[in-house]
């Protein structure tokens, strides 16, 4: 017998109409008994990969589309504007802090709350994939950009993690759209304060001080991570 | 398989809201009826482990309900739901699937199976934010179902549904009622009257009736307004 090929297939179609489906109600029904269980054990890893799909488009452009500024700002036109622009880091928080608490704003919690990986889950896996993406992209700015990578870093590190620290914090106690607004407007403080201590103390950002920015760094680090863990918990706890 | 709620309470500052509700729910379908406020939603939503009672406990054979065991084989329909606003009806439930822990394949499968159970297949790659209110509850619906769950809590699921849609939605509950425990509190009598196994009323926090719907005599809704002395 001579298999018919795709072309004939379209010719086919054309002409001749599928006959309806019969008793396709009590087929579906018969069906729905065959239990596809979902996997016995928990995977992290295939939710994380899930999870990191399932952040906006916009933010990733978003924080692409800043740290593309910050490098070609300060390695082609002048290399005081990677800390000048390193005021715009705390708006990427701001940004990513809003896409963790998706679930709450939209009125998923729920769901998520009842589902086998619960919203703290969800949440947590969020914040590391976007935080784990931004450290990528500032490092990639601090090392390709002019001057020392690790002080670069250093620089832009503390208003990011002082950002986090603020926003986290805020959002556990205001689970809400209001509440990113409100971490949003202390993202935009922060970027106030780095602003002026580039401006008029940028004394701070010589060498002989490297060593106090890299104690706030790992204080900041410590206080992100814990507020992190904190905001997702609340997030997720049985009210 | 018995789900059991031993001396469940949920306390406010100044509201007892669910006050030592003890209930033993084996296979069935069991219609919780009370007014505005009687403490049902509360109640539901413990027995679903997303919020913490004030004393007492929620096992299903042993498991404690803020287990992930217990999340497993859990189905919920809140009364109050969301969406994210860029999700098609597709994208949902691929969503919920994910967080209830199927692979994209079983998935697929499981959610063209619901779509065309709840009448969305026509519409599945449309965003949820055109839909009618019936067509984003049959939506709900669907997600509750998604991992043949043991026990089905639906609060309200009727709302929005038209009569059509209603007498359809009894049919599902009365099939998931023959292998699971199906838990769904209703303002419509006549929603639970021809398919629940069990009734049980709330007033004040407290279960004032507790019994099969084969013991009740007469027209339900005439024994719900005489319990709730209207």
């Amino acid at each position: 017998m001579i298999k018919p090929g795709k072309k004939d297939l379209q010719e086919i179609r054309k002409y001749f109409e599928a006959p309806e489906p019969e008793r396709k109600q009590a087929f579906l029904e018969k069906m729905s008994h065959i239990h596809v269980q979902p996997p016995g054990k928990t995977n992290i890893i295939y939710m994380a990969w899930v999870q990191f799909f399932y952040i906006s488009k916009w933010l990733w452009t978003l924080s692409a589309f800043i740290f593309a500024c910050i490098f070609i700002s300060s390695r082609y036109i002048s290399e005081d504007m990677l800390w000048l622009l390193s005021a715009a880091l705390p708006f990427i928080v701001a940004f990513s802090l809003s896409e963790s608490m998706r679930s709450v704003i939209y009125g998923m919690r729920e769901f998520e709350m009842s589902s086998r990986f619960t919203i703290k889950s969800v949440i947590m896996m969020r914040v590391i994939i976007t935080g784990a993406v931004n450290m990528l992209m500032l490092l990639a700015v601090a090392g390709l950009s002019g001057g020392g990578m690790c002080r670069n870093m250093l620089y832009m590190l503390v208003p990011y993690l002082s950002s986090a620290t603020g926003g986290f914090a805020i959002l556990r106690k205001f689970p809400s759209r209001e509440g990113v607004y409100f971490s949003s407007a202390f993202g935009a403080v922060i970027s106030i304060i780095n602003l002026k201590g580039v401006y008029s103390y940028s004394w701070i950002y010589s060498a002989r001080y490297i060593g106090i920015w890299l104690v706030a760094v790992i204080v900041l680090l410590a206080a992100a991570s814990y507020e992190g863990y904190k905001m997702a918990d609340a997030a997720g706890s049985r009210a | 398989m018995k789900l059991i709620a031993d001396r469940l309470s949920k306390q406010y500052k100044n509201k007892i809201a669910v006050d030592r509700v003890s209930v033993e729910f084996t296979k069935g379908v069991y219609g919780l009826l009370g007014a505005n406020g009687a403490g049902k939603t509360t109640f539901m939503r413990m027995l679903c482990g997303i919020l913490a009672p004030t004393s007492g406990t929620v096992t299903f054979d042993g498991i404690d309900s803020g287990e992930e065991e217990y999340r497993n084989i859990l189905g919920y329909l809140p009364q109050d739901f969301g969406y994210y606003p860029s999700f098609t009806a597709w994208d949902f439930l691929m969503y919920m699937s994910a967080l209830k822990g199927f692979d994209k394949r079983s998935a697929q499968k499981r959610i063209k199976e619901l779509l065309d159970f709840v009448s969305l297949s026509d519409v599945a790659k449309k965003k949820i934010k055109t839909y009618s209110g019936g067509m984003k509850q049959r939506l709900g619906i669907a997600q509750a179902l998604l991992n043949y769950p043991k026990i089905l809590v639906m609060d309200e699921p009727t709302a929005g549904l038209d009569p059509k849609e209603r007498v359809r939605f009894r049919n599902v509950i009365e099939d998931a009622g023959k292998e699971s425990i199906v838990i769904l509190s209703t303002h419509i009598v006549s929603d639970v009257e021809h398919i629940a196994d069990y009734i049980l009323m709330m007033k004040d926090g407290s279960l004032i009736f507790n019994a099969p719907s084969s013991e009740i005599e007469g027209g339900l809704e005439e024994f719900y307004l005489d319990e709730f002395g209207e």
